[in-house]
């Protein structure tokens, strides 16, 4: 009994990021099964469990509190957690960035388009803005190329080349770094959004099982977000050609159709992959192809 | 080096422009348009894409600067257009429907039908196709082309007017009411003549096609899943539509079926009670992303 009593009073610490991981940060933890209500200015929402204490906070914070342990558990990008050098608990891969699901952005090195510097090695001496400057230094360490880097507050795209020779700058799309003229050298870092534990909280029982169950149904969600069912009908002849393209994707289930000579074919597979994939089927033979949205928990 | 397995591509940049991108995305493409609206993006680096308005896409098509481009079918023939048809794709003006081409004329003015445009001038988007329709009809009438948006002048200078319509509310808007239809028009994937006898640029535009196609005709269709008695079997593949073959599956160790099947959205509406009432169990309705037959 009395250990019931103190689990009633234990709480996690849950930090979610505000700005561009807010959104679909929200967006999961909702499709998980938890209500969030976020009152604009107010930087603790509201949370429908009363077991979890969640504070908005910028991205960058994050992992640096995770690690002190005044966080318990927090989503954040692989970016700062490296950053920061901060030692937390890599519980899950969350795959969502701020516009795009399943591919993550990456930090990379670019140049203005009419820049006489083509790649790494011509940044000897010369000056480098970047909001990441530990990684940045790592990097051009890694590369064997000595220069400064300069850190950035941000909008570091408009910074070459009147105030750096070159910028290390985050980019999902290419949006940005296409709009201000810029070229790409080098991938610095691929980021990866983690759902993230203090070393503390891990060592707590019922803390740990509590992050862990939030990580399950987070990651299930994001990871449904991605699938897709496909179905499709095929006559025996066809069929092997057909397994040949859905091998590549996942195991496929085939049930003869009863009195006839078709087969019917079912799998999963990326949502992404879907566009690859369909005119594919079709051309191997396969009819009546059907895509539906999976759910998928763990 | 850069024209090497990349498809230049023409997006409506106006009146079809929202239910494009939205099809787009429904295919399954990452859309990124510009803060000032006038830049597309797709997460397809072989896909190189601008928004334009359909009567320039369909010349810069023809010209060869494009590859392809997704214009209306109505524009194709008003121009008089040379390229490949790929595919019509079913989509209208901020509908789902089909778009039609229509003489309309001021509620108040004295034309009735036709046979009174005879020695009248007549507003045109489409002065080519409106001039043909007329010598069609016998009728001697001026045509004066006019620009976007053609029902605001109607109204204004008391002349008919052919135009597109969709839901016919703006033209209610402006007092014009229906006289005739001229034809209907979609949304036309079209190529190139040259870029179509590119292998790899034909089957990358019959890709597109058959991913925005297939996303379109999923939004008009419901998958149903149930569970049926051996006994009702027959009873239940009888209702369920005959095109399109359901998926039965035996359950384990029970008398039972699992059946599965695509329907349209609509006839589900009138096809679950009926299951319901033959004594189907576990009737599930899902929504689905792609459909190809």
């Amino acid at each position: 009994m009395p250990k019931i009593k103190e689990n009633l009073r234990q709480k996690i610490v849950f930090g979610i990021p505000k700005g561009s991981l807010q959104g679909n940060s929200l967006l999961f933890l909702r499709q998980a099964g938890f209500n969030i209500y976020v009152v604009p200015r107010v930087c603790q929402p509201k949370i429908d469990d009363s077991q979890i204490n969640c504070f908005l906070l910028r991205a960058q914070e994050i992992p640096k509190y995770v690690s002190l342990g005044k966080l318990d558990a927090g989503i954040a990008a692989t970016d700062w957690i490296l950053e920061q050098k901060a030692k937390v608990i890599e519980v899950c891969d969350l795959d969502f960035a701020k516009k795009t699901v399943g591919r993550g952005p990456k930090w990379v090195l670019a140049v203005p388009q009419t820049s006489p510097i083509k790649s790494v090695k011509d940044l000897q001496g010369k000056v480098v803005a970047s909001e990441i400057v530990n990684v940045t230094n790592a990097y051009l360490q890694r590369k064997g190329v000595k220069a400064k880097v300069e850190f950035s507050w941000g909008a570091s795209e408009a910074k070459a080349p009147l105030f750096a020779d070159a910028v290390v700058d985050i980019t999902e799309t290419g949006e940005s770094l296409r709009a201000n003229n810029l070229r790409i050298l080098d991938t610095v870092l691929e980021v990866k959004t983690k759902l993230i534990a203090s070393p503390l909280a891990w060592q707590n029982l019922w803390k740990r099982e509590k992050i862990e169950t939030m990580a399950m149904l987070i990651y299930g969600r994001v990871r449904g977000h991605q699938m897709s069912n496909i179905m499709a009908h095929t006559t025996s002849a066809n069929l092997p050609k057909i397994l040949a393209v859905a091998k590549k994707y996942d195991q496929a289930s085939v049930k003869k159709i009863a009195g006839t000579d078709y087969y019917d074919i079912s799998f999963r597979c990326q949502a992404l992959q879907a566009r690859d994939l369909l005119p594919a089927l079709k051309m191997a033979g396969a009819h009546g192809i059907v895509q539906s949205p999976a759910f998928r928990l763990g | 080096m850069p024209t090497k397995n990349k498809l230049r591509l023409g997006i409506p940049g106006r009146a079809l422009r929202g239910q494009t991108i939205e099809l787009l995305q429904k295919a399954g493409y990452s859309v990124s348009v510009s803060a000032s609206g006038h830049k597309i993006t797709l997460d397809d680096p072989e896909i190189e894409c601008f928004f334009s308005k359909t009567q320039e896409l369909a010349e810069l098509t023809q010209a060869g600067m494009l590859d392809a481009c997704i214009t209306h079918k109505a524009r194709l023939l008003e121009q008089n257009i040379k390229a490949k048809e790929i595919s019509q794709l079913n989509y209208g003006n901020g509908t789902w429907h089909i778009t039609r081409v229509v003489l309309s004329a001021p509620v108040d003015s004295k034309i009735k039908s036709v046979k009174d445009l005879n020695g009248q001038e007549v507003f045109s988007r489409l002065p080519n196709l409106t001039k043909k329709f007329l010598v069609d009809q016998g009728i001697k009438a001026k045509v004066t082309k006019v620009g976007f948006p053609g029902e605001a002048k109607g109204e204004m200078f008391n002349k008919p007017l052919v135009d597109f319509t969709n839901t016919g509310r703006t033209l209610a808007e402006h007092n014009m009411k229906i006289i005739a239809e001229l034809m209907t028009t979609l949304p036309c994937l079209v190529m190139n003549p040259v870029s179509y006898q590119d292998a790899w640029k034909r089957q990358k535009t019959e890709n597109l096609a058959l991913l925005l196609n297939s996303a379109r005709l999923a939004m008009d269709m419901v998958g149903l899943m149930m569970h049926v008695e051996n006994g009702l079997m027959p009873e239940v593949l009888k209702v369920l539509p005959a095109m399109k073959k359901p998926t039965v599956t035996q359950l384990r160790g029970e008398n039972l079926f699992d059946v599965l099947t695509v329907v349209d959205r609509k006839e589900a509406r009138e096809l679950v009670p009926q299951l319901k009432k033959i004594g189907c169990t576990n009737i599930v309705e899902f929504p689905l992303e792609k459909v190809i037959i």
